[in-house]
């Protein structure tokens, strides 16, 4: 759709609305201003503090699935056919309080009250989104919200609390019927049953015309354009690749995974196919920014946003992953970058879709930062081995490092590629390391050697996440760090 | 009395959580007030010297713009009045990077927002002072009296002598409150009049601070603050954000709302200073103290000066006979510090009690052991008798429920895998006080029902004082407490002290107590009858058949209170796991026993020592805000590089209170706890991490970059 002038129309709680205001104002201000739904606050504008969280709910499979996003990175254009949801669509009548809402109250999960209604609005997403009923997960959907005052505690307790009567009852597995559960639970509140069959019926009207304008500013989530240049969206002519079906699709081929370019962080996280194929996908994943942001987050944007240390090119860079274009260009994804910034790209291409081969057999990602969640890297890397004694660590109890140690120094190093952000102006592909490490064995040496190689391939700066030093060392230390985490591998000094 | 379920002590809901919840709580900006438009602030992208030329033809031609307001057309407003920090637009002089210059007035949010990058300004630069490591050794003693040097016994000869001693340096950085509700105000004119709907942690001083410099009386102001989101010190004294948007609302003729962006917040409305502390320590073999020196440099701003207290814990922490505290400030072109949680108390106790940790360490003696044999019998400072010290009992109980006696006095004897495990330890101290405060009590009755409403200008920024106030009204009337109302947050309302200092609770509770009891005195004298057990004021509003009945009192602490010295006491414990090759630090496990005076209600004490717990962890390990020193501006100007602490960071914490009782600070016991939770934090955060990795880490934050 271009923004600008054109039509949104979506289920706002429970009414259907439409507006010809420019599709990039982003949904808190639509909400805030014109609908005068004061519940959900602004504390940043900049996708960080998780006050302004919203559910979003879309058709995915027959059933109506909702995901939690933070509405001031969202532009309208990305709500058309939707429903979304602030806390006055979850309000009940006569001072009675949703299940969610009177945990957090009896937990004393409030304090000034500023950052309350998005935590409400986080832990209600979680029983109606993808992810495990565990209170595991629910804890993690409130990682995008910051509490100041602070109640991270008690409103851990009530997420736990919460959680727990959910998984006792309906057990942790996701279901189909999540959303009939959380009515019956007093959740989210009645009307939402009624929902899906207007999604159906919108979805009719709204069916996305994809136009192209002169000049085309390609939106994905918005996680990083209304970051960095939110006066300029709100009028701009974009064209929003966030709904478009074609690009968010995850499939196994014979030889290849291909994701579309729109696909999410979330979705490759509740991802089977993913899943399968990474079995700590959940442990890295999480490393990235944070819930609502994951919901939003493409990995084209990702790409494209070319920051040096964006999480998924490192982690795609470490799979050989290579991006195929609108006009059906491939190339390799580390190809794309050519200097801080500057892309192998035209202005009129997009990313349609990515592929790796599947072979994936020992993968590991690692990130430092100043704070260990919710923070954007020092420094990151993947990496991507294949061996030719394909065991696993498990196969060594009690972490018996002799027997781990006499295990790599005998296996060699079939193919290898590896990948380090925050170390360069670009997400940087080691090529050289990876080429050293192929035919090597898994030994002392091998890895000193391919550090010093690392060593020669960077070129950190100092800044503020970190000395130029530090980083170096950092990274030495990650990639130590694969070896021990792939195989318990730790060179003896 | 009569025997009833006390309310006052129960671990009772707030009664503003459903509010909360739901978000119907109404914040600065949430009033739905008509016609109202839009202002956005913008600032000086140089930190020193004069603006020469301001264009604002542009912006003035954009589409919805009503008024751009800049030092050349502004009204001429009482800089001196009371208001924080300058940047009133009153001259084109700079004195820190990102000082107000102008306000753009639109019909929107957004096109007030897209005028404002419209406005051209070039300036003439002179050098500024941003530089505090270049400039400190001009800092020189504040004017201030309350940081005048304070020195008895002779602490240089003591410790050149001294066999057992420290001397060392603690950093902490420039830090911002952040509170998650961003400043901002709705001004609204009726004739001479002003209504300003404005986060005020204390009501009277903004109203007077904003009728002072608008030239105004201050019965024409009126402040409405019912709900304020966080504010920590940032919402003690006013800024000029505040009069920015009355001057607007007054030029446009019409309602403006002034919201301050986050990156703005990071030099709008002051912060904690960078503190460059240098401790010295002197001990005997057996381990008394016999010196402590605590000197302090630090900045303040060109237009203002405010210190923040730093040696006040080494003040009344230890019994020591040689002793000096000192202070030097060094005017620069950054905004003015301010109070900020536990003011001075936080950043001195991580001085102090590394300090102490460092010389237990070096006397091979247990830190606790060696605090207990430096325990004052009464106030070292001013020879005062304690009304009360619970820090023995924090730090024995403490220890109990922690585990201290697993710690091993070496470090990096607690490894696990790939981490290096530590225990820390450090106390605290915070003063209680009470100030004066008025407060109207109000009974109406409806047949059988009696109802009551509790007026008063206090303020609520998250700390529960509507809840608390509820509870000593409703067991001082004799009411249930869901027949009582609580009206605070409105100038309008009798005046009152401010939710600051942790005096808030000690001044507004007793104020509302004091009420109640005249109340009831009242009804009762106006019975004309005797009682042998004195009857409630509800049970003689019903009894005499009084519909309506009201009183107001004006309260004042306790007339002997000065005679004694009153603080809250605290001792927290630390876990920490550090990644031996990462350098990244876990709080794993905190507990803070504190003994704070009577607990009006366990579960917003233990929310307000959580919250100050957190902060303090936050203080440790990742608050820290970087100033380009070329520019003068913050490099960390988001919460995406300013980093609060995110829940995942936390490992679990367990408050535990000190059951104490003293009511000489105030009638009702109360010492307030909105501070103390901070103080002692960082150290033993930072002591835990010594006893992890060996290593000493005397620079706030304690970044992964510190440890490898
Ligand atoms: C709070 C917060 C935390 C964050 N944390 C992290 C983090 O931990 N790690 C991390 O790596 N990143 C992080 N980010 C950055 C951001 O979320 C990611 O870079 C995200 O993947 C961007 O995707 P998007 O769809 O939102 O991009 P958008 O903002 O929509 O677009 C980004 C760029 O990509 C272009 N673009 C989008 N789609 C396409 C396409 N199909 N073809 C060509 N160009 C396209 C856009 O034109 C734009 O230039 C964070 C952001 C926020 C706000
Ligand atoms: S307002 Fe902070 S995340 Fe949206
Ligand atoms: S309750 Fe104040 S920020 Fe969370």
């Amino acid at each position: 759709m271009v923004n600008g002038k054109s039509m949104v129309k979506f289920i706002l709680n429970n009414k259907t609305i439409e507006s010809d205001l420019p599709a990039g104002t982003t949904v808190l201000d639509f909400v805030r201003y014109h609908e005068n739904l004061k519940g959900t606050k602004i504390g940043c504008r900049e996708g960080d503090c998780g006050a302004c969280t919203i559910l979003v709910g879309e058709i995915n499979d027959d059933s109506v699935k909702y995901r939690s996003m933070t509405s001031c990175l969202m532009p309208l254009a990305n709500a058309n056919g939707k429903h979304i949801v602030t806390v006055e669509g979850i309000n009940r009548p006569n001072n009675e309080l949703t299940e969610v809402q009177r945990v957090m109250v009896d937990e004393s999960g409030t304090q000034c009250g500023f950052c309350t209604v998005g935590f409400v609005m986080s832990l209600t997403g979680f029983f109606l989104d993808e992810t495990e009923k565990s209170c595991e997960m629910a804890i993690s959907s409130i990682d995008g919200n910051i509490c100041r005052c602070t109640g991270y505690k008690s409103i851990e307790r009530a997420a736990k609390r919460v959680s727990g009567r959910w998984s006792a009852v309906s057990g942790q597995k996701n279901s189909e019927n999540n959303l009939d559960v959380a009515i019956k639970k007093g959740i989210v509140p009645n009307y939402f049953s009624e929902i899906k069959e207007k999604l159906v019926q919108l979805k009719q009207e709204t069916n996305r015309p994809l136009t192209t304008d002169h000049r085309p500013l390609f939106v994905g989530g918005g996680t990083d354009l209304y970051v960095q240049r939110p006066e300029e969206l709100i009028y701009a002519s974009a064209e929003n690749l966030f709904d478009d079906a074609d690009l968010r699709f995850i499939e196994e081929t014979n030889e290849f995974i291909e994701l579309g370019a729109s696909v999410t962080v979330t979705d490759l996280l509740v991802s089977p196919v993913m899943q399968k194929l990474f079995p700590n996908l959940y442990k890295h994943l999480k490393l990235v920014s944070s819930t609502p942001i994951r919901n939003m987050a493409t990995l084209a944007g990702n790409f494209v946003n070319a920051s040096p240390i964006g999480d998924m090119t490192v982690w795609f860079l470490a799979l050989n992953a290579s991006i195929v274009f609108n006009n059906n260009r491939e190339i390799p994804l580390s190809e794309l970058y050519l200097g801080y910034k500057t892309l192998a790209k035209s202005e009129n291409e997009f990313i349609k879709m990515i592929r790796f081969r599947k072979d994936v057999q020992h993968f590991n990602f690692e990130k430092v930062c100043k704070r260990t969640f919710l923070d954007i890297a020092s420094v990151n890397t993947a990496i991507s081995l294949r061996v030719s004694s394909p065991t696993v660590k498990e196969e060594f109890p009690n972490h018996d490092k002799a027997r781990a140690h006499a295990w790599a120094t005998d296996t060699v190093i079939v193919d290898a590629h590896v990948s380090a952000g925050g170390v360069a102006p670009i997400p940087l592909y080691l090529k050289k390391t990876s080429e050293f490490l192929r035919g090597k064995e898994i030994s002392d040496e091998t890895i000193f050697e391919a550090n010093e190689i690392i060593q020669s391939e960077i070129s950190p700066i100092s800044d503020v996440r970190g000395s130029a030093e530090y980083k170096r060392l950092l990274l030495r230390q990650l990639f130590i760090g694969h070896f021990v985490e792939l195989f318990d591998f730790k060179p003896r000094n | 009395m009569n025997e009833r379920i006390k309310n006052v002590g129960q671990a009772m809901n707030r009664i503003d959580g459903l509010l909360k919840v739901t978000g119907t709580a109404t914040y600065a900006t949430d009033y739905a007030i008509k016609n109202t438009a839009y202002a956005v602030i913008f600032k000086s992208a140089i930190a020193a010297g004069k603006i020469i030329d301001l264009d604002t033809s542009e912006a003035e031609k954009a589409a919805g713009v009503l008024a751009v307001i800049t030092h050349k057309n502004a009204p001429k407003l009482n800089a001196s009045g009371g208001i924080r920090g300058g940047a009133l637009l009153q001259s084109p002089n700079i004195e820190f990077h990102g000082q107000h210059i102008g306000l753009v007035v639109a019909e929107t949010f957004e096109q007030a927002r897209y005028a404002a990058r419209l406005v051209k300004v070039s300036y003439e630069k002179t050098d500024a002072k941003v530089d505090f490591e270049k400039h400190e050794k001009e800092a020189v003693t504040p004017k201030d009296k309350d940081r005048a040097e304070a020195s008895r016994g002779d602490v240089e000869t003591t410790f050149r002598n001294a066999e057992y001693k420290i001397e060392a340096v603690y950093d902490t950085p420039i830090e911002h409150h952040q509170p998650m509700e961003p400043h901002a105000t709705i001004a609204v004119w009726e004739g001479e009049k002003v209504t300003l709907y404005n986060g005020s942690q204390i009501v009277n001083g903004a109203q007077n601070a904003a009728a002072s410099t608008l030239n105004l009386k201050p019965e024409n102001v009126r402040i409405v603050t019912p709900h304020i989101g966080g504010g920590f010190g940032s919402k003690g004294g006013q800024w000029a954000n505040l009069i920015l948007a009355a001057v607007a609302a007054k030029v446009v003729n019409r309602p403006v709302k002034l919201a301050l962006t986050r990156q703005q917040m990071f030099n709008s409305v002051g912060l904690r200073q960078r503190n460059r502390q240098k401790i010295r320590l002197a001990a005997t073999k057996d381990g008394k103290l016999t010196a402590l020196a605590h000197e302090t440099t630090t900045h303040c701003a060109i237009n203002g000066e405010f210190v923040e207290p730093c040696g006040d814990c080494s003040k009344v922490m230890y019994d020591v006979p040689n002793s000096l505290i000192s202070y030097r400030v060094v005017p620069m072109n950054i905004i003015l510090p301010t109070y900020t949680r536990g003011p001075g108390k936080s950043t001195g106790s991580f001085a102090l009690e590394s300090a102490i940790d460092e010389l237990a360490y070096q006397l091979k003696i247990d830190p606790i052991e060696f605090r207990l044999k430096n325990e004052p019998a009464k106030d070292p400072s001013n020879g005062k008798p304690w009304s009360s010290r619970a820090i023995v009992q924090c730090l024995k109980e403490g220890a109990k429920a922690f585990g201290w006696e697993k710690r091993k006095i070496e470090p990096r004897q607690n490894p696990q895998g790939n981490y290096l495990i530590g225990y820390g330890v450090a106390a605290g101290t915070y003063p209680a006080r009470q100030r004066d405060t008025s407060a109207t009590v109000k009974l109406t009755r409806n047949g059988s029902d009696v109802r009551s409403s509790i007026e008063l200008a206090a303020s609520d920024l998250g700390t529960g004082t509507h809840t608390i106030l509820a509870q000593t009204a409703a067991d001082a009337l004799g009411l249930p407490i869901n027949k009582i109302g609580v009206r605070i947050g409105d100038s309008a309302l009798p005046p009152a002290a401010g939710s600051v200092g942790s005096v808030g609770a000690a001044s507004f509770a007793n104020a509302v107590n004091d009420a109640c009891v005249k109340i009831t005195d009242e009804l009762i004298a106006k019975s004309g009858k005797q009682f042998f057990v004195r009857p409630t004021a509800a049970e003689m509003m019903a009894s005499e058949n009084i519909n309506e009945f009201q009183t107001r009192v004006h309260a004042k602490p306790p007339a002997d209170a000065d005679k004694y010295s009153s603080h809250s006491f605290n001792a927290n414990f630390a876990e920490v796991w550090v990644n031996d090759s990462t350098g990244m630090v876990k709080v794993q496990r905190f507990v803070a026993v504190t003994g704070a005076g009577k607990i009006l209600n366990p579960k917003t004490a233990r929310s307000q020592i959580i919250g100050g717990n957190v902060w303090g962890i936050g203080m440790a390990l990742t608050e820290e805000s970087i100033l380009d020193s070329r520019w003068g501006n913050f490099v960390t100007r988001s919460f995406a590089d300013y980093h609060v602490p995110s829940n995942l960071d936390i490992g679990s914490i367990e408050p535990i209170f000190i059951n104490e009782e003293d009511t000489i600070p105030n009638k009702l016991g109360i010492k307030g706890i909105g501070e103390i939770g901070i103080v002692g934090v960082a150290a033993a955060v930072a002591n835990a991490v010594f006893n992890a990795t060996g290593k000493r880490i005397r620079e706030l934050p304690i970044t992964p970059d510190k440890l490898i």
